[in-house]
Protein backbone atom coordinates (compact mmCIF):
# COMPACT_ATOMS: atom_id res chain seq x y z
CA UNK A 1 0.00 0.00 0.00
CA UNK A 2 1.47 3.36 -0.96
CA UNK A 3 0.16 4.91 2.29
CA UNK A 4 2.92 3.20 4.22
CA UNK A 5 5.56 5.20 2.38
CA UNK A 6 4.31 8.20 4.35
CA UNK A 7 5.01 6.38 7.62
CA UNK A 8 8.53 5.64 6.41
CA UNK A 9 8.89 9.24 5.31
CA UNK A 10 7.95 10.61 8.74
CA UNK A 11 10.20 8.21 10.66
CA UNK A 12 13.24 7.47 8.47
CA UNK A 13 16.56 9.24 9.07
CA UNK A 14 17.07 10.12 5.39
CA UNK A 15 13.62 9.82 3.98
CA UNK A 16 14.17 10.91 0.40
CA UNK A 17 11.65 13.03 -1.48
CA UNK A 18 8.26 13.53 0.21
CA UNK A 19 5.44 11.39 -1.25
CA UNK A 20 3.35 14.54 -1.72
CA UNK A 21 3.56 18.28 -1.12
CA UNK A 22 3.47 19.28 2.56
CA UNK A 23 4.20 15.70 3.71
CA UNK A 24 7.09 17.23 5.68
CA UNK A 25 4.46 18.73 8.02
CA UNK A 26 3.68 15.21 9.22
CA UNK A 27 7.37 14.64 9.93
CA UNK A 28 7.33 17.74 12.12
CA UNK A 29 4.10 16.69 13.89
CA UNK A 30 5.41 13.18 14.55
CA UNK A 31 8.52 14.57 16.18
CA UNK A 32 6.53 17.04 18.20
CA UNK A 33 4.12 14.53 19.72
CA UNK A 34 6.98 12.22 20.62
CA UNK A 35 9.03 14.99 22.15
CA UNK A 36 5.96 16.17 24.09
CA UNK A 37 5.42 12.81 25.74
CA UNK A 38 9.13 12.29 26.48
CA UNK A 39 9.39 15.72 28.09
CA UNK A 40 6.52 14.87 30.40
CA UNK A 41 7.91 11.41 31.11
CA UNK A 42 11.49 12.46 31.87
CA UNK A 43 11.48 15.88 33.58
CA UNK A 44 14.71 15.26 35.50
CA UNK A 45 16.57 14.19 32.41
CA UNK A 46 15.18 17.27 30.71
CA UNK A 47 16.37 19.66 33.38
CA UNK A 48 19.73 17.95 33.90
CA UNK A 49 20.65 17.28 30.27
CA UNK A 50 18.59 19.81 28.36
CA UNK A 51 15.95 19.69 25.68
CA UNK A 52 18.52 19.41 22.89
CA UNK A 53 19.89 16.11 24.28
CA UNK A 54 16.41 14.66 24.66
CA UNK A 55 15.49 15.73 21.16
CA UNK A 56 18.62 14.14 19.70
CA UNK A 57 17.89 10.91 21.53
CA UNK A 58 14.29 10.97 20.38
CA UNK A 59 15.39 11.43 16.77
CA UNK A 60 17.74 8.47 17.04
CA UNK A 61 14.99 6.39 18.64
CA UNK A 62 12.44 7.25 15.95
CA UNK A 63 14.86 6.69 13.16
CA UNK A 64 16.73 3.62 14.40
CA UNK A 65 13.87 1.75 15.99
CA UNK A 66 10.62 3.68 16.30
CA UNK A 67 7.78 2.87 18.67
CA UNK A 68 6.13 -0.46 18.08
CA UNK A 69 3.46 0.07 20.72
CA UNK A 70 -0.02 1.10 19.65
CA UNK A 71 -0.43 2.83 22.97
CA UNK A 72 0.97 6.35 22.94
CA UNK A 73 1.36 6.48 26.75
CA UNK A 74 3.74 3.51 26.47
CA UNK A 75 6.11 5.27 24.07
CA UNK A 76 8.43 6.40 26.92
CA UNK A 77 8.76 2.76 28.03
CA UNK A 78 9.91 1.73 24.57
CA UNK A 79 12.20 4.74 24.39
CA UNK A 80 13.74 3.65 27.68
CA UNK A 81 14.10 0.03 26.51
CA UNK A 82 15.87 1.31 23.41
CA UNK A 83 18.19 3.52 25.51
CA UNK A 84 19.05 0.53 27.71
CA UNK A 85 19.64 -1.85 24.82
CA UNK A 86 21.75 0.66 22.96
CA UNK A 87 23.81 1.24 26.11
CA UNK A 88 23.01 4.92 26.18
CA UNK A 89 24.91 6.56 29.07
CA UNK A 90 21.73 8.23 30.39
CA UNK A 91 19.66 5.07 30.59
CA UNK A 92 19.97 4.72 34.37
CA UNK A 93 18.53 8.16 34.97
CA UNK A 94 15.71 7.49 32.50
CA UNK A 95 15.01 4.22 34.26
CA UNK A 96 14.91 5.94 37.64
CA UNK A 97 12.32 8.38 36.34
CA UNK A 98 10.21 5.76 34.60
CA UNK A 99 10.10 3.51 37.67
CA UNK A 100 7.56 5.85 39.19
CA UNK A 101 5.25 5.52 36.18
CA UNK A 102 5.66 1.74 36.06
CA UNK A 103 4.63 1.54 39.70
CA UNK A 104 1.81 4.02 39.25
CA UNK A 105 0.35 2.17 36.27
CA UNK A 106 0.97 -1.36 37.54
CA UNK A 107 -2.27 -3.26 36.94
CA UNK A 108 -2.37 -4.94 40.39
CA UNK A 109 -5.52 -4.25 42.40
CA UNK A 110 -4.40 -2.95 45.79
CA UNK A 111 -7.29 -1.26 47.48
CA UNK A 112 -8.21 -4.28 49.60
CA UNK A 113 -4.66 -4.58 50.92
CA UNK A 114 -3.38 -3.07 54.19
CA UNK A 115 -0.08 -2.95 56.01
CA UNK A 116 0.50 -6.05 58.17
CA UNK A 117 0.26 -5.96 61.95
CA UNK A 118 3.13 -7.05 64.22
CA UNK A 119 2.67 -10.79 63.82
CA UNK A 120 1.00 -10.92 60.47
CA UNK A 121 2.66 -12.14 57.35
CA UNK A 122 3.54 -9.46 54.83
CA UNK A 123 4.96 -9.34 51.36
CA UNK A 124 6.25 -6.64 49.08
CA UNK A 125 3.59 -4.41 47.57
CA UNK A 126 2.93 -6.03 44.15
CA UNK A 127 3.56 -2.75 42.36
CA UNK A 128 7.11 -2.48 43.71
CA UNK A 129 9.50 -1.64 40.92
CA UNK A 130 13.09 -2.54 41.74
CA UNK A 131 16.13 -1.60 39.76
CA UNK A 132 19.81 -1.53 40.47
CA UNK A 133 22.27 1.02 39.18
CA UNK A 134 26.00 1.51 39.43
CA UNK A 135 25.58 5.29 39.69
CA UNK A 136 23.62 7.22 42.32
CA UNK A 137 21.09 8.45 39.77
CA UNK A 138 18.99 10.25 42.38
CA UNK A 139 21.77 12.82 42.69
CA UNK A 140 22.17 13.53 38.99
CA UNK A 141 21.66 17.20 38.32
CA UNK A 142 22.67 19.81 35.79
CA UNK A 143 25.61 20.75 38.02
CA UNK A 144 27.58 17.65 39.12
CA UNK A 145 28.29 17.55 42.88
CA UNK A 146 31.70 18.86 43.97
CA UNK A 147 32.68 15.71 45.85
CA UNK A 148 32.66 12.32 44.15
CA UNK A 149 29.70 10.16 45.10
CA UNK A 150 29.94 7.01 47.17
CA UNK A 151 30.20 3.65 45.47
CA UNK A 152 27.21 1.61 44.34
CA UNK A 153 25.45 -0.49 43.48
CA UNK A 154 22.27 1.32 44.44
CA UNK A 155 18.95 -0.44 44.75
CA UNK A 156 15.93 1.74 44.07
CA UNK A 157 12.39 0.77 44.95
CA UNK A 158 9.27 2.58 43.92
CA UNK A 159 5.67 1.56 44.59
CA UNK A 160 2.08 2.75 44.52
CA UNK A 161 0.19 2.91 47.80
CA UNK A 162 -3.30 1.42 48.04
CA UNK A 163 -6.34 3.70 48.00
CA UNK A 164 -4.45 6.99 47.58
CA UNK A 165 -2.35 5.95 44.53
CA UNK A 166 0.43 7.95 46.16
CA UNK A 167 3.92 6.95 45.04
CA UNK A 168 6.70 6.08 47.43
CA UNK A 169 10.40 5.59 46.83
CA UNK A 170 13.10 3.95 48.89
CA UNK A 171 16.81 3.54 48.23
CA UNK A 172 18.69 0.70 49.92
CA UNK A 173 22.09 -0.92 49.72
CA UNK A 174 22.57 -4.26 47.97
CA UNK A 175 22.47 -6.25 51.22
CA UNK A 176 19.09 -4.92 52.31
CA UNK A 177 17.88 -5.11 48.72
CA UNK A 178 18.58 -8.84 48.68
CA UNK A 179 16.82 -9.27 52.00
CA UNK A 180 13.74 -7.47 50.67
CA UNK A 181 13.78 -9.81 47.71
CA UNK A 182 12.71 -12.56 50.13
CA UNK A 183 9.44 -10.70 50.64
CA UNK A 184 8.93 -10.52 46.90
CA UNK A 185 8.64 -14.27 46.58
CA UNK A 186 7.00 -15.21 49.83
CA UNK A 187 4.83 -13.69 52.58
CA UNK A 188 6.65 -13.76 55.91
CA UNK A 189 6.12 -12.43 59.39
CA UNK A 190 8.67 -9.88 60.43
CA UNK A 191 10.42 -12.40 62.69
CA UNK A 192 10.52 -15.08 60.01
CA UNK A 193 11.92 -12.57 57.55
CA UNK A 194 14.61 -11.41 60.00
CA UNK A 195 15.55 -14.98 60.65
CA UNK A 196 15.84 -15.84 56.97
CA UNK A 197 17.74 -12.67 56.11
CA UNK A 198 20.23 -13.11 58.95
CA UNK A 199 20.74 -16.72 57.94
CA UNK A 200 21.68 -15.76 54.43
CA UNK A 201 24.20 -12.99 55.16
CA UNK A 202 27.47 -12.95 57.03
CA UNK A 203 27.29 -9.24 57.90
CA UNK A 204 27.66 -8.05 61.54
CA UNK A 205 24.45 -9.64 62.90
CA UNK A 206 23.56 -6.93 65.42
CA UNK A 207 23.98 -3.98 63.08
CA UNK A 208 22.35 -5.88 60.25
CA UNK A 209 19.37 -6.85 62.42
CA UNK A 210 18.91 -3.19 63.39
CA UNK A 211 19.02 -2.11 59.75
CA UNK A 212 16.54 -4.80 58.76
CA UNK A 213 14.15 -3.78 61.53
CA UNK A 214 14.35 -0.11 60.55
CA UNK A 215 13.71 -0.91 56.93
CA UNK A 216 10.78 -3.19 57.75
CA UNK A 217 9.21 -0.54 59.96
CA UNK A 218 9.71 2.09 57.27
CA UNK A 219 8.22 -0.02 54.49
CA UNK A 220 5.26 -1.14 56.58
CA UNK A 221 4.47 2.44 57.51
CA UNK A 222 4.54 3.48 53.86
CA UNK A 223 2.70 0.37 52.58
CA UNK A 224 5.68 -0.96 50.66
CA UNK A 225 5.00 -4.15 52.59
CA UNK A 226 1.40 -5.29 52.61
CA UNK A 227 -0.48 -7.93 54.49
CA UNK A 228 -0.42 -11.27 52.72
CA UNK A 229 -3.46 -12.04 50.62
CA UNK A 230 -4.19 -12.51 46.99
CA UNK A 231 -3.11 -9.16 45.50
CA UNK A 232 -5.35 -9.58 42.47
CA UNK B 1 -24.11 15.41 23.51
CA UNK B 2 -20.77 14.27 24.79
CA UNK B 3 -17.35 15.53 25.75
CA UNK B 4 -13.95 13.96 25.38
CA UNK B 5 -12.84 12.48 28.68
CA UNK B 6 -9.47 14.16 29.09
CA UNK B 7 -7.52 13.53 32.26
CA UNK B 8 -6.80 17.27 32.47
CA UNK B 9 -10.55 17.93 32.69
CA UNK B 10 -11.61 14.81 34.55
CA UNK B 11 -11.93 16.20 38.06
CA UNK B 12 -14.01 19.18 36.99
CA UNK B 13 -16.19 17.02 34.74
CA UNK B 14 -17.00 14.80 37.71
CA UNK B 15 -18.13 17.90 39.61
CA UNK B 16 -20.22 19.33 36.75
CA UNK B 17 -23.99 19.65 37.28
CA UNK B 18 -25.90 16.59 36.08
CA UNK B 19 -27.16 17.02 32.54
CA UNK B 20 -24.33 19.37 31.48
CA UNK B 21 -23.49 16.67 28.91
CA UNK B 22 -24.74 13.16 28.29
CA UNK B 23 -21.74 10.91 27.63
CA UNK B 24 -17.97 10.89 27.45
CA UNK B 25 -15.68 9.55 24.77
CA UNK B 26 -12.24 8.11 25.44
CA UNK B 27 -9.40 6.37 23.64
CA UNK B 28 -8.86 2.80 24.91
CA UNK B 29 -5.15 3.15 24.12
CA UNK B 30 -4.89 5.55 27.05
CA UNK B 31 -6.37 3.11 29.59
CA UNK B 32 -5.88 -0.43 28.41
CA UNK B 33 -3.80 -2.42 30.89
CA UNK B 34 -3.15 0.48 33.27
CA UNK B 35 -3.83 0.46 37.00
CA UNK B 36 -3.48 3.39 39.36
CA UNK B 37 -5.00 6.78 38.62
CA UNK B 38 -6.04 5.99 35.05
CA UNK B 39 -8.02 2.92 36.11
CA UNK B 40 -9.59 4.85 38.97
CA UNK B 41 -10.69 7.63 36.60
CA UNK B 42 -12.01 5.13 34.08
CA UNK B 43 -14.10 3.34 36.70
CA UNK B 44 -15.49 6.58 38.02
CA UNK B 45 -16.34 7.73 34.49
CA UNK B 46 -18.11 4.48 33.57
CA UNK B 47 -20.06 4.66 36.83
CA UNK B 48 -21.17 8.22 36.12
CA UNK B 49 -21.85 8.40 32.37
CA UNK B 50 -22.28 6.26 29.28
CA UNK B 51 -18.84 5.90 27.69
CA UNK B 52 -18.10 5.66 23.97
CA UNK B 53 -14.70 4.33 22.88
CA UNK B 54 -12.85 5.92 19.99
CA UNK B 55 -9.54 4.40 18.93
CA UNK B 56 -6.48 6.03 17.47
CA UNK B 57 -4.05 3.37 16.56
CA UNK B 58 -5.42 0.51 14.48
CA UNK B 59 -3.86 1.91 11.29
CA UNK B 60 -6.81 0.71 9.20
CA UNK B 61 -5.10 1.71 5.96
CA UNK B 62 -1.80 0.09 6.83
CA UNK B 63 -0.57 -3.42 6.20
CA UNK B 64 0.83 -4.41 9.57
CA UNK B 65 -1.21 -7.40 10.71
CA UNK B 66 -3.40 -6.77 13.76
CA UNK B 67 -2.04 -8.20 16.98
CA UNK B 68 -4.65 -10.79 18.04
CA UNK B 69 -3.65 -10.36 21.69
CA UNK B 70 -4.25 -6.63 21.46
CA UNK B 71 -7.63 -7.12 19.78
CA UNK B 72 -8.64 -9.62 22.48
CA UNK B 73 -7.73 -7.18 25.25
CA UNK B 74 -9.47 -4.38 23.38
CA UNK B 75 -12.63 -6.48 22.99
CA UNK B 76 -12.65 -7.19 26.71
CA UNK B 77 -12.05 -3.53 27.53
CA UNK B 78 -14.88 -2.39 25.24
CA UNK B 79 -17.23 -4.91 26.75
CA UNK B 80 -16.25 -3.80 30.27
CA UNK B 81 -16.96 -0.13 29.59
CA UNK B 82 -20.15 -0.92 27.65
CA UNK B 83 -19.50 1.21 24.58
CA UNK B 84 -22.30 0.92 21.99
CA UNK B 85 -19.80 0.95 19.10
CA UNK B 86 -16.12 1.36 18.39
CA UNK B 87 -14.53 3.72 15.93
CA UNK B 88 -11.10 4.40 14.51
CA UNK B 89 -9.66 6.43 11.66
CA UNK B 90 -9.32 5.90 7.94
CA UNK B 91 -5.62 6.54 7.95
CA UNK B 92 -2.28 4.83 8.18
CA UNK B 93 -0.26 5.00 11.38
CA UNK B 94 2.30 2.23 11.22
CA UNK B 95 4.52 0.42 8.75
CA UNK B 96 6.78 -2.58 9.30
CA UNK B 97 5.90 -2.54 12.99
CA UNK B 98 6.93 1.09 13.54
CA UNK B 99 4.22 3.40 14.74
CA UNK B 100 4.13 7.12 13.96
CA UNK B 101 1.27 7.90 16.41
CA UNK B 102 -0.05 10.26 13.75
CA UNK B 103 -3.21 9.94 11.68
CA UNK B 104 -1.57 9.96 8.26
CA UNK B 105 -3.83 10.41 5.22
CA UNK B 106 -4.31 7.61 2.72
CA UNK B 107 -4.22 7.71 -1.07
CA UNK B 108 -7.82 7.99 -2.20
CA UNK B 109 -7.90 4.97 -4.49
CA UNK B 110 -10.37 2.16 -4.94
CA UNK B 111 -7.79 -0.47 -4.01
CA UNK B 112 -6.93 1.40 -0.82
CA UNK B 113 -10.62 1.75 0.10
CA UNK B 114 -11.14 -1.99 -0.41
CA UNK B 115 -8.04 -2.75 1.62
CA UNK B 116 -9.42 -0.61 4.47
CA UNK B 117 -12.82 -2.30 4.20
CA UNK B 118 -11.18 -5.73 4.54
CA UNK B 119 -9.33 -4.57 7.65
CA UNK B 120 -12.45 -2.97 9.14
CA UNK B 121 -14.32 -6.27 8.72
CA UNK B 122 -11.49 -8.13 10.41
CA UNK B 123 -11.56 -5.76 13.40
CA UNK B 124 -15.37 -5.81 13.60
CA UNK B 125 -15.35 -9.60 13.77
CA UNK B 126 -12.64 -9.62 16.42
CA UNK B 127 -14.37 -7.02 18.59
CA UNK B 128 -17.90 -8.29 18.17
CA UNK B 129 -19.58 -4.88 18.16
CA UNK B 130 -20.52 -2.27 15.55
CA UNK B 131 -17.62 -0.30 14.14
CA UNK B 132 -17.50 3.17 12.60
CA UNK B 133 -14.74 4.78 10.56
CA UNK B 134 -13.74 8.42 10.79
CA UNK B 135 -12.30 10.37 7.85
CA UNK B 136 -9.24 12.40 8.90
CA UNK B 137 -8.07 15.96 8.34
CA UNK B 138 -5.34 16.23 5.74
CA UNK B 139 -2.73 18.78 4.74
CA UNK B 140 -1.61 17.27 1.46
CA UNK B 141 -2.99 14.87 -1.10
CA UNK B 142 -1.42 11.91 -2.84
CA UNK B 143 -0.60 12.03 -6.55
CA UNK B 144 -2.26 8.57 -6.69
CA UNK B 145 -5.68 10.00 -5.70
CA UNK B 146 -8.37 8.87 -8.10
CA UNK B 147 -11.60 9.62 -6.22
CA UNK B 148 -13.08 12.17 -3.85
CA UNK B 149 -12.72 11.64 -0.12
CA UNK B 150 -16.50 11.22 0.20
CA UNK B 151 -16.51 8.48 -2.44
CA UNK B 152 -13.56 6.82 -0.73
CA UNK B 153 -15.37 6.82 2.62
CA UNK B 154 -18.57 5.57 0.99
CA UNK B 155 -16.68 2.70 -0.62
CA UNK B 156 -15.19 1.64 2.74
CA UNK B 157 -18.53 1.89 4.51
CA UNK B 158 -20.41 -0.02 1.82
CA UNK B 159 -17.78 -2.70 1.30
CA UNK B 160 -17.30 -3.37 5.00
CA UNK B 161 -20.84 -2.77 6.25
CA UNK B 162 -19.48 -0.50 8.98
CA UNK B 163 -20.87 2.82 10.19
CA UNK B 164 -19.58 6.33 9.67
CA UNK B 165 -18.11 8.63 12.27
CA UNK B 166 -18.73 11.96 10.61
CA UNK B 167 -16.33 14.68 11.73
CA UNK B 168 -17.75 17.96 10.45
CA UNK B 169 -14.63 19.82 11.48
CA UNK B 170 -12.37 17.44 9.50
CA UNK B 171 -14.69 17.83 6.57
CA UNK B 172 -14.53 21.61 6.77
CA UNK B 173 -10.73 21.62 7.19
CA UNK B 174 -10.21 19.39 4.15
CA UNK B 175 -12.67 21.31 2.01
CA UNK B 176 -10.81 24.50 2.83
CA UNK B 177 -7.32 22.99 2.45
CA UNK B 178 -8.11 21.45 -0.93
CA UNK B 179 -10.53 24.05 -2.28
CA UNK B 180 -13.78 22.04 -2.25
CA UNK B 181 -17.26 23.04 -1.27
CA UNK B 182 -17.86 21.42 2.15
CA UNK B 183 -21.60 21.06 1.46
CA UNK B 184 -20.94 19.12 -1.71
CA UNK B 185 -18.53 16.89 0.19
CA UNK B 186 -21.14 16.39 2.88
CA UNK B 187 -23.79 15.59 0.29
CA UNK B 188 -21.72 12.68 -1.02
CA UNK B 189 -20.87 11.21 2.38
CA UNK B 190 -22.75 8.02 3.42
CA UNK B 191 -24.62 9.97 6.08
CA UNK B 192 -27.38 7.38 6.52
CA UNK B 193 -24.74 5.10 8.04
CA UNK B 194 -23.64 7.64 10.65
CA UNK B 195 -23.17 6.20 14.14
CA UNK B 196 -21.62 9.28 15.68
CA UNK B 197 -20.55 12.84 14.90
CA UNK B 198 -17.51 14.84 15.98
CA UNK B 199 -17.32 18.62 16.13
CA UNK B 200 -14.17 20.51 17.03
CA UNK B 201 -12.15 23.63 16.51
CA UNK B 202 -9.02 24.02 14.41
CA UNK B 203 -6.24 26.52 13.78
CA UNK B 204 -5.93 28.69 10.69
CA UNK B 205 -2.30 29.33 9.75
CA UNK B 206 -1.18 32.59 8.20
CA UNK B 207 -0.64 30.80 4.87
CA UNK B 208 -4.30 29.74 4.86
CA UNK B 209 -3.73 26.10 5.79
CA UNK B 210 -6.14 24.81 8.41
CA UNK B 211 -4.65 22.49 11.04
CA UNK B 212 -6.92 20.18 13.00
CA UNK B 213 -5.76 20.99 16.53
CA UNK B 214 -8.84 20.41 18.71
CA UNK B 215 -7.52 23.35 20.69
CA UNK B 216 -9.73 26.20 19.48
CA UNK B 217 -13.41 27.13 19.75
CA UNK B 218 -15.71 25.63 17.11
CA UNK B 219 -16.16 27.86 14.04
CA UNK B 220 -19.60 29.14 13.01
CA UNK B 221 -19.11 27.50 9.62
CA UNK B 222 -18.59 24.13 11.33
CA UNK B 223 -21.78 24.56 13.37
CA UNK B 224 -23.61 25.35 10.13
CA UNK B 225 -22.23 22.20 8.53
CA UNK B 226 -23.36 20.21 11.54
CA UNK B 227 -26.89 21.55 11.19
CA UNK B 228 -26.95 20.44 7.58
CA UNK B 229 -25.52 17.01 8.38
CA UNK B 230 -28.08 16.33 11.10
CA UNK B 231 -30.90 16.62 8.57
CA UNK B 232 -29.71 13.35 7.06
CA UNK B 233 -28.06 11.52 9.93
CA UNK B 234 -30.97 11.69 12.34
CA UNK B 235 -30.29 11.74 16.07
CA UNK B 236 -26.86 10.25 16.77
CA UNK B 237 -24.38 10.90 19.59
CA UNK B 238 -22.50 14.16 18.95
CA UNK B 239 -19.16 14.75 20.57
CA UNK B 240 -17.19 17.95 21.05
CA UNK B 241 -13.50 17.16 20.73
CA UNK B 242 -11.29 19.42 22.82
CA UNK B 243 -7.80 18.10 23.48
CA UNK B 244 -5.67 21.11 24.29
CA UNK B 245 -5.72 24.76 25.48
CA UNK B 246 -8.75 23.94 27.59
CA UNK B 247 -11.11 26.84 28.19
CA UNK B 248 -13.11 27.21 31.42
CA UNK B 249 -15.61 24.38 31.60
CA UNK B 250 -18.49 26.87 31.31
CA UNK B 251 -17.25 27.77 27.81
CA UNK B 252 -17.30 24.11 26.81
CA UNK B 253 -20.81 23.80 28.19
CA UNK B 254 -21.86 26.79 26.08
CA UNK B 255 -20.61 24.87 23.03
CA UNK B 256 -22.58 21.84 24.25
CA UNK B 257 -25.71 23.99 24.54
CA UNK B 258 -25.23 25.45 21.09
CA UNK B 259 -24.89 21.96 19.60
CA UNK B 260 -27.97 20.81 21.50
CA UNK B 261 -29.96 23.72 20.09
CA UNK B 262 -28.79 22.94 16.58
CA UNK B 263 -29.83 19.32 17.05
CA UNK B 264 -33.23 20.30 18.45
CA UNK B 265 -33.88 22.59 15.49
CA UNK B 266 -32.72 19.97 12.99
CA UNK B 267 -35.00 17.31 14.39
CA UNK B 268 -37.98 19.58 14.82
CA UNK B 269 -37.62 20.79 11.22
CA UNK B 270 -37.15 17.21 10.03
FE1 LIG C 1 -12.70 13.49 15.11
Amino acid sequence: MPGESLVRFVLDPNPGPPPFARADLYRVFTRKIHLDILEVAFPRFLSAMGRRRLEEMMDSFLELKGPSTLQYPCVPDEFLAWAVSSGHPAHELLNYERAAVRAERHPAELDHLYAPGQDERGRLNPTVDVFVTAEPVHTIAAEPPASPSSHGPYVYLCWRRPRTDELARQRVGPLLGRALGLLGVEALTREAWLHRALEEESADPEAYREALLDLHRELVSREGILRAGDPD
Amino acid sequence: MGLGFRRELAESLFEAPAGSFDFVELAPENYLGFGGRRRRLLRKATAQWPVIAHGLALSLGGEDPFDPGYLDSLAQFLSDIGTPHYSDHLCVGSAEGRHSHELLPLPLTLSCARHCAKRVKEVTEALGLPMAVEHVSAYGCWPEDEMSEADFVTEVVEASGCGLLLDVNNLYVNASNFGFDPYQMLERMPLEETLQIHVAGHRLRSDGLRIDTHSEPILDQVYALLAEALKRTGPVPILIERDDRFPPLEDLFLEVERVRNIARRAFCAG
